[in-house]
């Protein structure tokens, strides 16, 4: 029995090129698909094609078998919860089948079970980090028990951990007889489950080969998937506590930013972030900021560029305390969901915004765009873009004003293999030139880059350096 | 077992469901109580809102009093006061400064009580969204509304929070851009426009977005499926 089918589907876009051209995909029960591709090709599009074919004026067929119940997670769980507490979110599929109130109860609890959740049902949902919002998201789809579950790139949003509970829950479906489809960059992590794997190029679906299967060495030998696979699980063989010597490398370059006896509460003001320690970052250095979904890295990101004030300890940023708009453009910041910010009609008059701003040569929006292989999109609306390009476009943006410290909030995010080592190159180029960089991550990777790690754990950051692999 | 498979409210059946205990009965009773006191929360907040404009200039006071005491139950229930008194003093200065433009000093008094009343329908509203959780104004309005209509009004209000989340951050980042916005460079009307380019521009298409995504999450979830809608028992 075929669930779920596409026969020669083509759809076209709003300017008449075609999104998908003669796409054929057959979905038996059990059987789990992996989608790749690049950034903006299609794929989340895919995914919503296959679960609501009536909101898309395609041509070719899309057949469901009548048994079939689809359950789907798309990129940003924030945008697909309804409800204030983890009980209601779950229970709204059930509401919406007329389930009876008091048989929701055990439904829910096995449901939150099943992902990992063992928190009470009235927790507020705004009190979860972005891992668990992703896990009660899978929740809320499994307690109508779908037999095809859509997933789109969950390795972007999950930490290692939250990762290992999904495929755990996913091999559980499988061996159920629940059909995956997953949409994702990095297929490694989800290997042992992948019964087909598929390039979505030039608008078909293709088997991918053993050559796409492999994870291409990019940048340098710096691969994201070979660094947040073999490095996640033994940080302490690859990093040690960082000595404070005197090397006069450090001592020579422009010590930027120091934390010291910081204690940052965050807005439930219910955990805390200590840093006990100084640390410190230097004109040239590139920082890792590690630790599990909701650990604290965007706080204590909000915290040294002045949006935020929620701590007790010392911030020093420049020599001064920090505060929004008073470091100019010696300051980048790219924050999470950095599509936020994009507002100009074209990529170029996005780029160029900041420059204006600030007084700064127009030329340097044109030599980011280069550098990144954004000029094809350079007159195209910044709206109209993928998730992965519209990350591309404001990182672009931050990155030709060419701050002195560069602040990335889980910059990665999104990029698929095409633009990953574009973007590490651009850092290597701005580090090399005397600037500083701070990025977040939920998973220790790009080792071979970093100058030191900031690692949180139980609620507390230390500064390590970092030992590079003799390979 | 339990089967759900058909996704079909007339076709589920239910087996072997755990027998809800003592303690749960508690709870759906807790709930039921809350959902009485929502009821009778709406009501009040929507007799005090149109009470605003419909009593009398000599009883504002009383009804100043009420919306007093409001405002300190929301606060006591940890409800954010300084964005509200943000509001309302951007809205007093704006409507006071175009009453004293248009009509001069005399009519000022005309102008506070035009704004207290603004105020004061507004408060009811803000003071029913704070204390009541948008499940339980969801279930009180689906008694009266139907179910897609009470669920973009619970929608709606569950989401201000994070519309005003999104805001901050947008106002922040473009505030790090260069933008012309802060505080002080408000002051100078030319750079209005930039605030609404910046942070309202965006902001707009965020909505636009977050709204497409929670009907696609909610059609997903069979929202449209069946007419009538049971309700999560605990609040």
């Amino acid at each position: 029995m075929t669930l779920l089918a596409l026969h020669q589907v083509e759809l076209q876009q709003v300017d008449s090129t075609y999104l998908y051209q003669n796409l054929n995909l057959q979905i038996n029960p059990g059987e789990c698909h992996c989608i790749i591709g690049a950034t903006g090709c299609g794929k989340t599009t895919l995914l919503q094609l296959m679960a609501m074919p009536n909101q898309f004026n395609y041509q070719g067929q899309i057949s469901h078998s009548p048994e079939l119940i689809i359950g789907m997670i798309m990129q940003d769980p924030h945008v697909q919860l309804v409800r204030e507490t983890i009980g209601a979110e779950v229970a709204f599929g059930l509401e919406n089948l007329s389930v009876p109130a008091a048989d929701m109860l055990p439904l829910v609890e096995q449901a939150l079970a099943k992902v990992g959740l063992a928190l009470p049902l009235n927790t507020a949902v705004s009190h979860l980090s972005l891992g668990q919002k992703y896990r009660l998201m899978l929740a809320a789809q499994l307690v109508f028990e779908p037999n095809l579950m859509l997933i789109d790139e969950p390795w972007a949003q999950l930490d290692n951990q939250g990762i290992n509970e999904l495929c755990k829950v996913l091999t559980d479906l499988l061996a159920a007889g629940v059909s995956v489809v997953i949409v994702e960059h990095n297929t490694a992590p989800f290997s042992e489950i992948i019964d087909f794997q598929w390039q979505l190029a030039l608008g078909e679906l293709l088997p991918a080969t053993q050559a796409l299967q492999a994870s291409d060495p990019v940048a340098d030998n710096i691969s994201r998937h070979s660094a947040s696979l073999s490095l996640s699980d033994n940080m302490p063989v690859n990093m040690t506590q960082l000595q404070h010597s005197n090397d006069p490398n450090v001592v020579q370059r422009n010590c930027l930013l120091t934390l010291s006896n910081l204690t940052i509460r965050y807005a439930n003001q219910m955990a805390t972030l200590h840093i006990n320690e100084t640390v410190s970052l230097h004109s040239g250095d590139i920082v890792g900021l590690f630790g599990e979904n909701g650990c604290g890295k965007t706080s204590l990101l909000n915290q040294i560029v002045g949006v935020s004030n929620e701590y007790k300890g010392h911030i020093s940023l420049f020599g001064k305390t920090p505060k929004l708009g008073i470091f100019g453009a010696n300051l980048g910041f790219l924050m999470q969901r950095p599509s936020r910010q994009l507002f100009e009609m074209t990529v170029l008059q996005e780029l160029e915004f900041s420059l204006k701003r600030f007084g700064l040569p127009l030329s340097n929006a044109q030599e980011i765009l280069t550098q990144l292989a954004l000029t094809p999109l350079a007159s195209h609306s910044p709206h109209k873009l993928s998730y992965g390009q519209q990350h591309l476009v404001a990182l672009a943006s931050v990155l030709c004003i060419k701050p002195k410290i560069l602040l990335l909030d889980d910059p990665f995010a999104g990029l698929d293999n095409h633009y990953f080592p574009l973007v590490i190159n651009a850092l290597k180029h701005f580090s090399e030139n005397g600037g500083a960089i701070v990025f977040s991550s939920h998973r220790p990777i790009l080792s071979s880059l970093l100058s030191k790690c900031w690692l949180i754990e139980q609620q507390h950051l230390t500064e390590h350096c970092v030992l590079k692999r003799a390979s | 077992m339990i089967d759900l498979k058909s996704a079909k409210p007339d076709k589920y059946t239910l087996t072997d469901v755990t027998p809800v205990d003592n303690a749960l009965n508690d709870a759906i009773l807790r709930s039921k109580q809350k959902l009485i006191l929502c009821s009778g929360a709406i009501v009040f907040s929507i007799v005090l809102s149109m009470s605003a404009f419909l009593v009398l200039q000599q009883h504002l006071g009383y009804l100043l009093l009420i919306n007093i005491c409001l405002l300190v139950h929301a606060w006591l229930c940890q409800a954010k006061l300084a964005p509200l008194i943000k509001l309302f003093m951007l809205q007093s200065l704006v409507t006071i400064g175009l009453y004293v433009l248009l009509y001069g000093q005399e009519r000022l008094f005309e102008a506070v009580i035009v704004v207290t009343r603004i105020i004061l329908v507004m408060l009811p509203s803000w003071w029913l969204a704070s204390t009541q959780s948008s499940h339980q104004i969801s279930q009180v309005l689906s008694l009266l509304l139907p179910t897609k209509w009470a669920f973009v009004v619970t929608t709606s209000i569950k989401v201000l929070p994070f519309i005003g989340q999104e805001a901050r951050d947008i106002y922040h980042i473009q505030c790090l851009r260069g933008a012309r916005i802060t505080p002080k460079a408000l002051m100078n009307p030319i750079n209005w426009f930039e605030l609404v380019k910046c942070v309202l521009f965006p902001l707009l298409i965020q909505l636009l977005s977050l709204s497409k995504h929670i009907a696609h999450s909610a059609n997903q979830r069979h929202f449209d499926k069946s007419s009538t809608h049971t309700h999560w028992p605990l609040n």
